[in-house]
């Protein structure tokens, strides 16, 4: 029971499944190209027979029948004609339907298929007893299956379960059928009107899957090359894909195909209209034109010779049997109904004989789909009187003027139907136009596909149909392009995508889509300096090439901070030849690939000098004393680099010898070879850039001290430290025999006195000598100094300034003599006036300065040019030397 | 007891039956749709044509014919199949396409029974001319760049195939 349950549910299930999933096996799509192929026929066949044109309900019901005929679906395996086979659909050997021809004749068939019975007989009969809107209804159904024949993938048994390409491109396009048809349709019964139209088709078109079928030898058969085309009979059957080597029914091939079939569709439904309004009346068909009606089945008989194959198919017999049996023209019905004649006595029709309705043209239109919300229409007649009557539906007319503007649109297809009217009436085939306005700007989706390790990225993005995109990568300009969309190769870093839409009309996305992604590539190796090596590196030359390597594909981008500019390598190595400022040029080089990513910089500092450095001496003895001793200089550049000295020394007879060469030693020890000689020494600085100073020469004095030959005055102090008479004064022997003082008296004078006065009894001092080189010490009364005078007086030694003092012999011989300050009787030039705790001290040699007298006190105090001013300098370093003084 | 309820069983089976053959006698043409149902039950996700496309490519690239021939549609299907045997052929459909741009699409609406389908355009280049023998018609292709089309179908939503290319 429940196995049973189950099967039930599971078929019920496929079956439903299989209802909301079918594809299409529809030719034109039902609410937009049959409806609309039905009304434009209605029309026609009003403009062709305006004594006894269709009504709008009937062209309405005629209208919702052609829709209908596809609901449901399962009908449209009845809506295949092959006239090869004179069959339906069939698929896998199996038949799934009757022919179109049948099934619109089929009573019986269609009342036990789902949407019940509408065939021809059934809309007659409703035709006949009164019942219109079934009968023109039912007659929209065959019309729907003659339209269907217009359809090759129809007539080929080409099941397009996917959907036909012709079909598609109609759905879309929604074209206007063309207005030449290449012949008079030639049919005396609705069957026949399918069949022949059917067979046409079939005889001259293709379909996507029955391009080059061998069950349907003809077009193919007849066809020839034509550029790329493959054409028959004039017409471009299809258009040759070289890359999978098949034949496509293109765009261009649709359009072509519709415009040679859709006025056919349109004068053999204008036909069919014709031929149900006489047989429902009963009315005999007239015949047709110079044709045997029993050949009338023959359309490729009728139909020019440019159009129809001129070879029948390969079987003809077979062909042309079955199409005979299946067209032959029903017979007629006996009336009943006594015949109406038409209404020619009518006074209206015969005004309109003799001054037809006029037609409507329109001059002015709006594209078919605008953004704005407006639309100007300008309409014309033939008729210069006529006014013009506008409608949104055909059924509800109104005043619209020559010139109608329609403001306030709202967004959305709109349609406009336009007669012209006259006194005698309105136009029968109204002027259609349909157009749609588009306010709202695309919406883009994009979907990016990135990668941080790759350069490239892809970007598919979709939007509306028919809308174009513009692309804009980064800060780059906005540009037209297609999905997908593949970037060039980027540098690493942030990267931007946008994308917008631009609809038909041109409204354009707001708020482009975008997509933001990074690209983290590996920097390009730096580039190597292989010249200068070292930095800073001198020179003194303002040209220098500095040279380097970088790896193969990469650029180098180098200069100073000024301008950096590229340097072209070859192979492997770059150089670059820049000139030099003075001082400091500093110079950084990159690598640069060819995505423009730069490697880290590598510098050299280059220091330009022309100037040569600076050298002084530091400590440098000024005495020989025989012992070794150091001197030091100092070396100064503008260049801040480090120098190296070259150092010379020679005696006060010999040549220059080197003594230190290159050294960056800025201190150095002399072993001293020449104890009692002057020695000479010269040096020089060498900077980094090679630019050297000038020898500085500097020279020792030997220790050959040439002294005077007799007492002098070493040293006095006219104010020690403790005033006015802390004083002293000092003689020395600088021979070498001793001296004794006995007779020898000490004297002083102000500048303004003319007498000098000896300041030491001379009973102090009579037995005094002075050692060879030994000293000789006079105290004042208050003498603050440590050394022990030899004789210390109570009165006042010497006058604090610009006073005299000098030793006299014992013969009354002058000995000495000093001046200081602004005494009148110096020898010569008085010395300087001492300050108070400075003394005056004689020199030891010409040269000699307060420093060297206190460095070197063994040098004696014995020079004695007789000029007080040259032979003593002032002492800050006070030491007084007595007779107990041993150097 | 046990006998009453066989009978009732028999009977109800009897009326299955009978409800059954007549709903395959009645409903026998939908067999049509069987196929595509199954396909469309099978298919791939695809959420645009270019991803069919790209999908379709990648799959042929890393030599996976089998799943690239399920972005094709089932009723084109085994003509790509025998087309992608052929070495020269197979190279195109590996190769980039140039300037694809959507031609159209034609949408279902409210319509019921209908695919979603879409045209497609790219340029291909003929390097040379070069005759060509197509059932015994030869062809003469002249060199230089024209419009190719292809053309794609939505079986469901998301679930792109293409139909012709």
């Amino acid at each position: 029971m429940k196995i049973i349950k189950r099967l039930v549910w599971m078929l019920l299930a496929l079956l439903f499944l299989g209802k909301v999933s079918l594809p299409t096996v529809q030719a034109f799509d039902s609410y937009v190209i049959h409806p609309a192929l039905a009304q434009i026929i209605a029309l026609h066949y009003n403009n062709q027979n305006p004594d006894d044109p269709l009504s709008e309900s009937e062209i309405e019901w005629f209208t919702q029948g052609a829709l209908e005929e596809d609901e449901p679906s399962i009908r449209a395996l009845n809506h295949f004609f092959n006239p090869i086979k004179n069959e339906g659909l069939r698929v896998g050997g199996v038949l799934l339907g009757l022919s179109a021809p049948e099934w619109a004749y089929a009573k019986n068939q269609q009342k036990l298929e789902l949407g019940g019975d509408c065939s021809w007989p059934t809309a007659i009969t409703a035709y006949q007893t009164g019942d219109k809107a079934k009968a023109f209804r039912c007659l929209g159904h065959v019309l729907h299956l003659m339209e269907d024949m217009g359809v090759p993938a129809h007539t080929r048994n080409d099941q397009h379960l996917v959907g036909d390409p012709f079909e598609q491109w109609a759905k879309y396009h929604n074209p206007i059928p063309a207005d030449e048809a290449i012949s008079e349709p030639n049919c005396t019964t609705g069957k026949d009107c399918i069949t022949s139209l059917g067979t046409w088709i079939n005889k001259n078109f293709v379909s996507k899957n029955t391009i080059n079928n061998i069950d349907f030898e003809s077009p193919f058969n007849n066809a020839t090359i034509d550029g790329e085309y493959l054409t028959a009979n004039q017409i471009k059957l299809a258009v040759y894909n070289p890359k999978n080597r098949m034949f496509s029914l293109t765009e261009e091939i649709q359009a072509d195909y519709w415009q040679k079939i859709s006025p056919m569709i349109k004068a053999y439904g204008e036909k069919l209209i014709t031929i149900f309004i006489l047989e429902a009346k009963n009315q005999p068909m007239l015949p047709l034109p110079s044709q045997n009606p029993s050949i009338t089945i023959t359309p490729s008989d009728r139909l020019p010779s440019a159009i129809t194959s001129p070879t029948t198919p390969s079987n003809p017999a077979v062909t042309f049997k079955s199409l005979t049996e299946s067209i032959k023209p029903p017979e007629l019905i006996p009336t009943k109904i006594p015949f109406i004649p038409k209404k020619e006595t009518s006074p209206i029709i015969t005004k309109k004989i003799i001054e037809p309705v006029p037609d409507t043209y329109i001059i002015k239109r709006p594209a078919s789909t605008i953004k704005e919300t407006t639309a100007q229409f300008v309409f014309s007649s033939d008729i210069s009187t006529a006014r013009f009557e506008c409608s949104s539906n055909i059924f509800s007319w109104f005043d619209c003027g020559s010139s109608y503007y329609i403001t306030g649109l709202e967004p959305g297809r709109h349609s406009l139907f336009v007669r012209a009217v006259s006194e005698v009436g309105h136009d029968l085939t109204p002027q259609y136009y349909s157009w749609l306005v588009d306010t709202s700007a695309p919406k883009t989706i994009l979907v990016a596909i990135t990668n941080k390790f790759s350069r490239q990225a892809s970007f598919h993005f979709i939007s509306e149909i028919g809308a174009k995109f513009d692309c804009r990568l980064d800060v780059e300009e906005w540009k037209e392009c297609i999905s997908p969309f593949k970037s060039e190769e980027l540098r690493s870093g942030k990267h931007t995508f946008s994308v917008r839409a631009r609809d038909k009309v041109g409204n354009i996305e707001e708020e482009p889509d975008f997509y933001h992604w990074t690209i983290e590539m590996a920097r390009p190796v730096s580039p190597v300096i292989t010249f200068p090596q070292k930095s800073p590196y001198y020179t003194r030359s303002s040209g220098i090439v500095i040279s380097g390597t970088v790896a193969p594909s990469l650029k180098v981008i180098g200069g100073d901070n000024l301008e950096q500019k590229e340097v072209e390598p070859i192979l492997d190595h770059w150089s670059y030849n820049p000139l030099l400022s003075i001082g400091e040029n500093i110079f950084s080089f990159r690598a640069i690939n060819d995505y423009g990513e730069e490697s880290l910089s590598v510098s050299t500092r280059i220091i330009y000098d022309v100037d040569p450095p600076e050298i002084k001496y530091v400590n440098f003895p000024e005495i020989n004393t025989g012992e070794d001793f150091s001197i030091s200089w100092e070396g100064n550049d503008n260049s801040n680099g480090s120098l190296s000295y070259d150092v010379m020394f020679r005696s006060a007879v010999g040549g220059w010898q080197s003594w230190l060469e290159k050294t960056t030693q800025t201190e150095a020890q002399f072993i001293n070879e020449f104890p009692s000689e002057d020695i000479f020494f010269r040096i020089r600085a060498i900077d980094q850039a090679g630019n050297i100073s000038d020898w500085l020469e500097k020279n020792i004095i030997g220790n050959q001290i040439v002294q005077t030959d007799h007492l002098v005055i070493s040293q006095i102090i006219p104010k020690g430290r403790n005033g006015s008479a802390d004083e002293f004064i000092e003689i020395y022997n600088p021979t070498s025999l001793p001296i004794s003082l006995q007779g020898f008296s000490i004297q002083k004078k102000s500048k303004s006195e003319i007498i000098w006065h000896a300041v030491v009894p001379a009973a102090q001092h009579e037995l005094a000598v002075v050692s060879p080189h030994g000293y000789y010490l006079f105290t004042g009364a208050s003498y603050s100094y440590l050394t022990t005078p030899d004789v210390a007086v109570l009165n006042e030694l010497l006058h604090d300034e610009n006073g005299h003092v000098r030793i006299v012999n014992n013969l009354g011989l002058i000995i000495d003599r000093l001046g200081y300050g602004q005494a009148n009787s110096p020898e010569i030039n008085a010395a300087p006036q001492p300050s108070l705790g400075v003394s005056l001290h004689r020199k030891a040699q010409s040269f000699s300065t307060a420093l060297s007298l206190s460095q070197f006190p063994n040098l004696g105090n014995g020079y004695d040019s007789n000029n007080n001013f040259n032979d003593f300098v002032l002492q800050t370093e006070v030491l007084p030397k007595n007779s107990q003084t041993v150097f | 007891m046990r006998k009453r309820s066989m009978s009732w069983l028999i009977a109800l089976g009897f009326i299955f039956l009978v409800v059954g053959a007549g709903m395959i006698l009645r409903f026998w043409k939908y067999i049509i749709y069987l196929p595509p149902l199954w396909e469309r039950l099978i298919a791939l996700p695809a959420e645009s044509p270019a991803t069919a496309y790209e999908k379709f490519q990648n799959e042929l690239l890393k030599g996976n014919d089998k799943k690239s021939l399920r972005f094709i549609t089932r009723e084109t299907r085994e003509q790509y199949r025998e087309l992608l045997q052929d070495p020269e052929i197979r190279k195109h459909y590996l190769s980039p396409l140039d300037n694809l741009t959507q031609l159209y699409q034609v949408d279902c609406e409210d319509q019921r029974v209908c695919r979603v389908m879409s045209v497609y355009t790219y340029d291909y280049e003929v390097a040379e001319a070069y005759w060509e023998s197509i059932m015994g018609k030869d062809f003469l292709i002249p060199a230089g760049k024209r419009k190719l089309e292809m053309t794609f179908v939505e079986i469901k939503k998301g679930y792109w195939q293409i139909n012709e290319f």
